[in-house]
């Protein structure tokens, strides 16, 4: 069957949207002993079965791999490398990589290596603010309106499909231009167009799990709606909303350099690898590598984020 | 034809074996399978679901794909071994010289062609001089009605019947030698099974199409087959002239399988207990020994080869007792 | 299938009208004084900043402000650009074919090279070739577009000095500007030399973009080549001799092809933002250059306006989609 994909973001899940369907092993007439099961609940050995298959193929270990040594150098990274990312060495401007300076400094004489690390700082928790908040004002969003239905569930939606009318990015820029720019307004610039998808998403799943056969029981037998929503539909939700945030993390991660690079993120002077680049671009004809180092880092990330989301999924997808 | 063959069959199957590469071991899924089809005969397949039958009868036209594995046999059509061909060969002798029927219609033939596309795409490629006229003509040929209508119409607008005619239209298209018809009636009603049976039958009768119908339920195949092969975990247990089988079953196996379907004139017997065994890797002995009610000692080590029984010709049976047609469950001499 | 198009087109104005409604809200709600920016900033003449404020009705009450915002907009009037001293419709006209230019040639080269890595992923699946495939398209979706376009400006332009960086045209010359789209119009002109030339100005921004549409579709184009390759018909073709090139291009394509194209419009989202990003780095004078260059400026009449125009494209693309989704799926043409 060929069904339109519903929206972009939702490709990454919605394999675990969907209710599973049987094994197909009628083209292989294996019998059909030792198959995993596909259950609501599960066994106590599940846990570290995701974990072995989030590192079974090289490409999703080494995303995840990237992704952890990303966290640690931009938190641990500026106690180790303790250079001011704001101050100018003036004498030292615009100067080659050295011992003082690993990658050299900037057209004010500031440490790039320090101001990366800084900024990853910025972009890196920004983004992770906005992802975490987004995902908690969307999946709330998309919980209460697939659950409850009804007219309540058509109201969050057309809003929904509001702010989805224009592409995230450049709601995002008019929000952070309406707003001035800073660290608060940029993570509300991110949430903003982010919060659709995340709503759309869980709500799908919602759908889907409301009408499995534990949750039918469950109502049947009386268990009150909220603890139903609780207990089972939310916890089924779980999956889909880990992977829909490390996804997105990638995502937001370039809408968050995005800004900067437009000069509608971070102020300065504080590093960020977005607005870096912006300053880095006016001389990339004499400065290549400070171009190169905020934009490797930003690229790295976003690919990590990417490959883990896709680790993940399959990871916590039964028949992958 | 080179190599002249050994038999005066028309498809020759010697010491067929598949296995299956998967997580939990390796499934010997057929283990040393040998049969023989006659031109224009119609030889019916028998077995569960896991038996082997379906991989055996899609490595007929070499359609076995990973992690499917033929690890050792010949497949002989006319004397070519079909096993050893090479991919534009093996193209050729594809819906040309052999056709397959598939177990279900609507999934099996393309949602977004219309019908006369499809049988004339399947012309095209054997280079068919006039596939449109053709067409037309093989759809009056497996009674569909209005069948200039129905080419221009895709396969969701036709029944389900419907479908499995224009499936059997097309495994017709080129006029093979044989066709493969991998449980044809399972997706269908019953009405419509025979039918579709009966159309099976008339084709063969009419055109001297070879044909092996293979299905879990030896009822589809005792009405139109002139042969049968009963198969079990990968093997063929019992084989011989359907009335012969049917009338006089030598294998347990065989006569537990009559006894579960219900006929008139024959009282069932206790179904069959049990499971077959995993084939990961197989048994050592007998592999019905485990459900096996007359099971003797030498059963589970040592797995019988199929012998003639009683001195019937072509009746034979793998099994250790010296089953005698008076000892058939069901039924008082 | 009529009653889907209704439908759809029934949502159009209402979505529509919530846009406006938002960039009315995002216009009031940003600091500065419209009269003000119009007349000219601090230093201008309160009498005059008085009279536009009374010319422009913005001390009506906010609703009626946004009615009559509402009612010049579906008249066509999108107001005047203050930057620009000119009406909007205007110089978006002027603006619209280099954008257009961008981001046709960015599909024209990201479409076939995205669907070929896609098809080549799903036929070799799980072997290096797929795996090659899928960290390219993922690389692509990951890599910052605004830096990418730096990198390879750096290569091909400052490095090797290959390709213009900048701009639609060598400094000093003028195309005779009669669709806007400088590929055509040096044509109609008949001069092969700056055609060329047009070429390699669009080279760069054109390559750079289409890695968008390229990293989305190589993605779906597997998922979907995969999803086909696996159904039985895919194997009843096999099973009756049906060439594997037909097979694929021919048969499992018309399949797969279906549901990608509700994606190209999904895709279109991620073209603009990179349009909007590409413009900005190789300075090319098109509508997201534009856009940013009123956003800094603060001349909101822009702003709103490519916001709408943006918004109306996105609808009527997902509008056309479905409708050709539904046109091409022999399932849903008759019901």
């Amino acid at each position: 069957m060929t069904t339109p994909p519903a929206d972009l973001p939702t490709e990454a899940t919605a394999a675990l949207a969907a209710p599973l369907p049987e094994a197909e092993l009628s083209a292989a007439e294996l019998p059909t002993a030792g198959l995993p099961e596909a259950g609501p609940r599960r066994s106590h050995g599940r846990g570290r079965a995701v974990l072995r298959r989030l590192f079974r193929s090289k490409l999703s270990g080494a995303g995840v791999l990237v992704l952890a040594v990303v966290v640690v150098a931009v938190t641990v990274g500026p106690f180790v490398w303790t250079v001011d990312p704001n101050e100018q060495d003036l004498l030292a401007r615009s100067a080659n990589p050295s011992a003082e300076h690993p990658l050299g400094t900037d057209s004010l004489g500031r440490d790039v290596l320090s101001r990366v690390l800084h900024g990853g700082r910025a972009s890196l928790s920004i983004a992770l603010v906005a992802v975490a908040v987004s995902t908690t004002i969307g999946g709330s969003i998309g919980l209460v309106a697939g659950f409850v239905r009804g007219v309540t569930d058509s109201i969050l939606m057309r809003l929904m499909d509001v702010l989805l009318a224009l592409p995230s990015l450049l709601l995002a820029l008019l929000v952070s231009a309406t707003l001035g720019p800073s660290v608060r307004n940029t993570v509300i610039a991110v949430v903003l167009p982010s919060i659709p998808a995340d709503a759309r998403m869980v709500r799908s799943v919602v759908l889907s799990v409301r009408e499995r056969d534990f949750v039918l029981a469950a109502r049947a037998s009386g268990v009150r709606p909220w603890r139903i929503m609780v207990r089972h539909v939310l916890a089924n939700c779980l999956g889909t909303v880990l992977v829909m945030a490390s996804v997105s993390l990638g995502f937001v991660l370039l809408i968050v350099a995005g800004l900067g690079f437009l000069g509608l993120g971070v102020p300065p002077p504080d590093a960020e690898w977005g607005a870096m680049l912006s300053d880095a671009s006016t001389y990339i004809v004499s400065r290549p590598v400070v171009v190169l180092a905020p934009g490797l880092a930003i690229f790295l990330t976003a690919l990590a984020a990417n490959l883990t989301g896709d680790a993940l999924r399959d990871a916590l997808d039964p028949r992958a | 034809m080179p190599g002249a063959p050994p038999s005066d069959a028309l498809l020759e199957v010697r010491d067929l074996s598949i296995t299956f590469e998967g997580r939990h071991g390796r499934t010997h899924a057929v283990r040393g399978v040998s049969f023989d089809v006659a031109a224009g005969e119609l030889v019916g397949i028998v077995g569960e679901s896991g038996c082997g039958k379906s991989v055996t009868a899609r490595a007929l036209l070499g359609l076995v794909d990973a992690p499917g594995q033929i690890t050792d046999g010949t497949i002989r059509l006319d004397g070519d071994d079909v096993l050893t061909m090479d991919a534009r060969t093996l193209r050729s002798v594809r819906g040309r010289r052999i056709a397959m029927v598939f177990q279900d219609p609507m999934t099996s033939l393309n949602p977004v062609f219309t019908v006369g596309r499809q049988l004339i795409d399947v012309m095209r490629a054997h280079g068919h001089p006039s596939p449109e006229a053709r067409a037309l003509e093989l759809l009056e040929q497996v009674e569909i009605p209005a069948p200039a209508l129905r080419l221009r119409q895709y396969p969701h607008e036709l029944s389900g019947g419907m479908r499995q005619r224009v499936m059997i239209a097309m495994a017709l298209a080129n006029e093979p030698e044989v066709i493969v018809a991998d449980e044809p009636t399972t997706a269908l009603d019953v009405t419509i099974q025979a039918q579709i049976l009966d159309l099976l039958r008339r084709i063969n009768r009419d055109q001297q199409t070879a044909i092996v119908l293979i299905s879990h339920s030896l009822d589809v195949v005792v009405d139109v087959a002139e042969r049968v092969l009963v198969f079990y975990a990968g093997r063929i247990v019992e084989s011989g002239p359907t009335s012969r089988v049917f009338e006089a079953p030598a294998h347990p196996y065989t006569r537990a399988l009559l006894g579960v379907v219900p006929r008139p004139g024959r009282a069932a017997v206790e179904p069959l207990a049990g499971s077959p065994p995993s084939l990961a890797p197989p048994p050592a002995g007998c592999a019905f020994a485990p459900r096996c009610r007359a099971r003797l000692d030498r059963c589970v080590e040592d797995d019988p080869a199929l012998d003639v029984v009683d001195g019937t010709p072509g009746h034979a049976a793998a099994c250790w007792l010296d089953v005698s047609p008076r000892h058939e469950p069901g039924r008082t001499a | 299938m009529r009653a889907l198009v209704l439908r759809r087109l029934a949502v159009l104005p209402v979505l529509l009208l919530g846009t406006t409604l938002l960039v009315f809200v995002l216009g009031r709600l940003a600091p500065g004084d419209p009269a003000e920016l119009f007349a000219g900033g601090h230093q201008a003449d309160p009498e005059v900043i008085e009279r536009v404020r009374t010319e422009w009705g913005l001390e009506d009450p906010l609703p009626v402000q946004y009615a009559r915002y509402v009612g010049r907009v579906v008249r066509g009037d999108l107001g005047r650009s203050t930057t620009q001293q000119a009406d909007v419709t205007d110089v978006l006209g002027r603006r619209l074919p280099a954008s257009l230019e961008l981001t046709g040639g960015a599909l024209l080269i990201g479409v076939p090279v995205g669907v070929g890595l896609g098809v080549a992923a799903a036929r070799h699946r799980g072997r290096a070739l797929d795996d090659a495939s899928r960290l390219v398209a993922m690389a692509g979706a990951s890599a910052p577009i605004f830096w990418v376009a730096l990198v390879l400006g750096y290569l091909f332009s400052v490095r090797l000095g290959w390709l213009p960086l900048s701009g639609r045209l060598p400094p000093f010359t003028t195309v005779d500007e009669v669709t806007g789209f400088y590929t055509v119009d040096a044509l109609l002109q008949g001069d092969l030399d700056l055609f060329g030339s047009v070429l390699r100005h669009l080279a760069l921004p054109v390559i750079t973009l289409a890695i968008v549409p390229a990293a989305v579709l190589a993605r779906f184009a597997r998922a979907s080549f995969l999803e086909v390759l696996g159904e039985n018909y895919i194997r009843t073709a096999h099973a009756y001799g049906i060439p594997q090139r037909t097979v694929v291009w021919r048969l499992a394509a018309r399949n797969a092809v279906l549901p990608l194209i509700t994606l190209l419009s999904l895709l279109l989202p991620a073209l603009i933002v990179g349009a909007v990003l590409v413009e900005n780095v190789f300075s090319w004078p098109g509508v997201g250059s534009f856009l940013l260059e009123a956003l800094q400026a603060r001349d909101y009449a822009v702003v709103q306006s490519v916001t709408l125009i943006v918004a109306a494209i996105y609808a009527l693309t997902g509008l056309a989609a479905d409708v050709a989704y539904a046109a091409l799926d022999p399932r849903t043409r008759r019901s």
